[in-house]
Parts: structure tokens; sequence; C-alpha cells
């Protein structure tokens, strides 16, 4: 039977492993973030970061662009914000905000450091006075600087 | 369970060593003799952790002579200047001593009196953003005032120190700032007089006037920006393991495998994977400077509020911070401070991740000295158990005994080689000279 026991925990490993490895490669890298819609489609948001690559560690900002679903730029919209690393069950290391932009429907994502690798989560509840929705976006932070 | 068909080779592969597994003995103890073979994944990881990736040092943008040579020579006389303090016994080196890489040997620090924390190493102490293992300093000048100010460290006061510099350092002092205007208006002030000091030196501050009471903080700014320019020339420099990188992504697996053993070459291997080390312990320092509760706090060592919760509550307090009266910094240019986690579970008993640069030679370990040897340590993050306070991030690690010894035996790949040639920031002015 204590034979069994190290097979038995390599099924598990080489599953959990297998979850993982699909999972990251499910999930976008944070420097080709997609266009994301909102959960009830009230919302498109695409995001830039400042850092190309992101860099662990490193304090930066994204520039969001926030249109509507015909394709008009929001403005005067307000965010609460709130994220992590789902697998781990932390949040964010820092306490970012979003401020208004120069251009009609942008805004800055500040405040932003990730200080591991793996996938990370941010949540934005975004109200424009008329309509409000949720969004989320799932995306993987790397150690860029080996390669 | 879905799972890709390029993933069917992995789960194979894993069938496969467990197979290997139960065809070995019970009591296998069995020590590398071979290297392990890298993939490209795990290649990458390695070079994220080389010091050749170090990047530039951070600009301080809070202290405008962080950069100026004037400034590190003056602040590392004072680095070494034991006239700063109550007893003309204490300096920062007394704790903070060059021989042991910034280091004193010690679990906890001892200066006037015996302290809470162990004393940290200050080797590349530059790129973090926190100081203290709490954080509560944000940058490396306001860090310098806060031992200067403890009643168990140096003791003293900022009237006392200012009065120091008035009289020892004055020409030094008008050539890094400028000035010797506020040391002019030291001339009638008491001898001793500050906010932290005693009950007669903290009258004694508040009875000075708001102009001397600036003069004296404007003086005693400047010694911590001194001292911040003289850290921030205390560089790391390169170990066995940042050569063995180096020979890896040169393709010279000979030279690679002559510079790391094979034990210590698959104690890398659990680093970076199964361990997981890396996961806090990241990039060329081998830290992420950030916070986080593995479980070390004991239930007679603090209170609850110990940790990166009560740092984070001081950090964003009092006129020496980035925001503050006496910083060279635009708003804009304190996006730490600014976007500083301030709420979440998360700070409870939670401590600053530390460098592992020179891990092996700077026992004992942890924020308490809690821990004397490296074995310990690693046996720690092994077991993973709760935290008295708060939540462990630790999970058990699936890491048996001779995987331990690998990951110790990597660790003390870690410690510098010897410098080619003699840094003088490295020693005591005295001695340089």
């Amino acid at each position: 039977m204590n034979r069994l026991i190290p097979l038995l925990l390599a099924l598990v490993l080489a599953s959990v492993a297998s979850q993982t490895l699909a999972q990251e490669q499910d999930y976008p890298n944070v420097n080709e973030l997609p266009v994301k819609q909102s959960m009830q489609g009230v919302y498109t948001l695409a995001a830039r970061p400042s850092l190309q690559p992101v860099r662990l560690n490193a304090m930066h900002y994204w520039v969001l662009q926030l249109t509507d679903a015909d394709n008009a730029a929001v403005s005067n919209a307000r965010f609460k914000i709130d994220g992590g690393m789902p697998g781990h069950g932390h949040g964010l290391p820092t306490s970012p905000a979003i401020v208004p932009g120069d251009a009609p429907g942008e805004y800055v994502l500040r405040g932003l450091r990730f200080n591991m690798s793996g996938i990370w989560e941010l949540r934005l509840e975004i109200d424009d006075g008329d309509r409000s929705d949720k969004l989320q976006l799932l995306f993987v932070v790397e150690d860029t600087t080996g390669n | 369970m879905s799972v890709r068909p390029g993933l069917w080779s992995l789960l194979w592969l894993c069938v496969f060593m467990a197979v290997a597994a139960c065809s070995q003995s019970d009591d296998q103890a069995a020590v590398a003799t071979a290297p392990p073979q890298w993939t490209d994944e795990e290649l990458t990881v390695i070079r994220s952790l080389s010091l050749r990736n170090l990047p530039p040092l951070p600009v301080s943008a809070s202290n405008r002579h962080a950069d100026h040579d004037s400034a590190a020579k003056l602040g590392q006389q004072l680095f070494f200047d034991t006239r700063l303090s109550a007893n003309g016994k204490v300096s920062c080196a007394s704790c903070h001593q060059p021989q042991q890489d910034f280091t004193d040997g010690l679990p906890r620090g001892v200066g006037i009196a015996a302290v809470d924390r162990h004393t940290m190493s200050l080797i590349g102490v530059a790129y973090s953003p926190w100081l203290f293992w709490d954080g509560r300093a944000d940058s490396l000048w306001r860090q310098a005032l806060g031992p200067l100010e403890d009643g168990r460290e140096h003791g003293g006061t900022r009237t006392r120190y200012a009065h120091v510099i008035a009289k020892h350092y004055r020409d030094a002092y008008a050539d890094v700032f400028g000035t010797t205007a506020e040391l002019d208006a030291l001339k009638d002030l008491p001898p001793s007089a500050g906010p932290l000091g005693n009950l007669d030196e903290l009258t004694a501050w508040e009875q000075m006037d708001a102009d001397d009471r600036d003069a004296v903080n404007q003086v005693f700014a400047n010694i911590g920006k001194a001292m911040e320019a003289y850290q921030r020339r205390l560089l790391p420099r390169p170990s066995r393991f940042d050569d063995y990188v180096e020979a890896l992504a040169a393709n010279e697996p000979d030279r690679a495998n002559a510079l790391l053993s094979p034990d210590e070459q698959h104690g890398l291997r659990l680093f970076i994977g199964a361990a997981d080390c890396t996961h806090c312990h990241n990039g060329p320092l081998l830290s992420n400077n950030d916070f986080h509760n593995t479980a070390i706090a004991t239930a007679d060592e603090f209170t609850l509020g110990e940790g990166r919760l009560r740092g984070v509550h001081l950090v964003k307090q009092g006129e020496f911070s980035c925001l503050g009266t006496y910083s060279d910094a635009e708003p804009d240019d304190c996006m730490e401070l600014r976007y500083v986690k301030d709420k979440g579970a998360e700070l409870v008993s939670a401590f600053r991740t530390p460098t592992l640069r020179n891990v092996a030679r700077t026992a004992p370990y942890m924020h308490h000295g809690n821990f004397s040897s490296l074995e310990q340590v690693v046996a720690h993050y092994v077991t993973a158990p709760d935290s008295v306070f708060g939540k462990s991030e630790l999970l058990p690690l699936e890491v048996d005994a001779d995987q331990q010894k690998q990951l110790v035996a990597f660790l003390h790949t870690l410690n510098e080689k010897p410098a080619e040639v003699a840094d003088a920031w490295r020693a005591s002015p005295t001695a340089a000279e």
C-alpha cells in the first residue's frame, strides 16, 4: 500500500500541473491584453500598460479606453477596482486607482505593481451615471528580465 | 477534466516518474550525481535571477542629493560616527557591520539596548521602495532617521544630532547642501531636544519656536539624505550562481557544471520549481521587497497589529515621507506611497521579503532572528505551520530531506565572490584612507 501512495500523489500532481498549465495558456499575457467586454455587454475596455514589457516589482500605469456598445467613447465614468491572484488567494500588492485621461473615454489606471509571476485578476465596477456594469480582466504576468 | 493534447506527454511523464518512485527503496537518499537538464522556461526564470539583469538604481525623487558623491562621502562618515548617539558609543555600523555584509550576526540588534528586530543587510537596499521589516519608511533617508531617535538604538535627539553636524561637519554640510543657514540657527537651541526624546527633551522641543524646529528638522532630514547617498553605493557583487548563469547563457555546460555541483543545481531547480521560492524571492536581488505573512511571528513576540499593518499606518504619516515637508519630490513622484496597500487581512503579521544575496553568511534569519540556520528556515517553509496572527501564505511543500539539503546547498551559491578591487564604500572612511 505504501508504494501506491507516490503513484496516487504523482497522478494528483499531474492533474494539478496540467490544469495549471492549461490555465496559464488560457489567459492573455499582460503585454498583449485583448479588448474586453463587460459582463452585461454595456462597455468595452482596451488597456495598454505603460511598461512594455511589464516587469515584476515595477510601479507603472495603464492607459484605458472605455467605449459603449455603440463604440462611442464613455467619459465621466467612475470606477471601483479590486483584484489579486486568484490561484493564491491574495489581493493586489498596491491600492490602484483610475483617473480621467486626456481624451474622451480615456482613463489612467495608476499605482499598479505586480510582485509575483502568474495569473492576475483585475475586477472593475464601472458606472457612468446612466449605466453600470462589471468587468473582469484575467492575465498572465511573467518575469521578463531573463528573456 | 479537460486536458490539451500536448499535455498528455506531461501526464505520462508523471505516471512514469511515479512508477519509477515505486521501484526505489523506501529509504532512498540519493544525492544527485548528474546535473539537471533545463527547459527553456526554467532557463528564462534562472536568467531573471542573475545579477547581470539588475536594473539601474531606482531614482530617489525625494532626495535630490541621492546620487552626489559629496553627499555619499558625508553619509559614509556619518554612518560610522558614534557621536550620533546618546552615549557616544553607537553608530549605524555598530549593527550594520561591513565585514558581516552589514549585519551583526545576532538574532536581534543591540544599540543602546536590545531591540525587537533582526538587523537587515544593506547590500542592494536602495532597490527597495520600503524600508524596515514592516516598511514604515518609504525612503532610505527617512529610514536612517528612525534608529537615530529610537531610545534603544542611537537614543539621541534631533537637536543633539544637528549640533554634531554644526560642530564637526560644517564644511562638508555646506559643500553638499549649499547652505549653512539652518546650522547658524542652532546656536541658542537646547543641546538635546526632540519629539521622541524623554520628557525633558520633549518639553524642550515643544518650547522651541516653529522656525527653530524647522531648521533642526532640515538638518536632521539632510543627515538622512547623506546617509541614503552613501547606502546607495552598497551594491551587490556577483556570486558563483551569477557566473553559473553566465556559463549557461554562453552555452558552456562544462564551465557551468564546474561552477555549481549537481546538488546545488538541483537545489536551484527546486528553488524555482517545487519549492516555489521565486514566488516572493524573485528578480536579481531574490526579493520582491513586499510583505508576506509566512507564519514567523510567535505569540509572545508581538501583538496582532505588528508587521505591515502597523508599518503602513506609520509610513503614511509624518514630515519625512515622500509627500512630506522635507521631501524634494513632486506628488507624482511618490507613486508607491500614494497607492500603497493600506487595507486587507494580508497585512496582518506580514514582513518584508529580504534579499537572499549572501544569505548563507547572514544568519540568523527572519525579522525576529527566529532561526539560526538555513536548514531550519527551509524546514519551516516545507512544513508550513499556521500563523499565530492572521493567515499564513505558505502551503506545505512536497520536498524531502535530501531535497531540503539541495535547497540549502543552492542558497550557499548566492554568496558574493571576494572583490577583485577593495570597495571603499564597504569600509569605514578612516579604514579606507
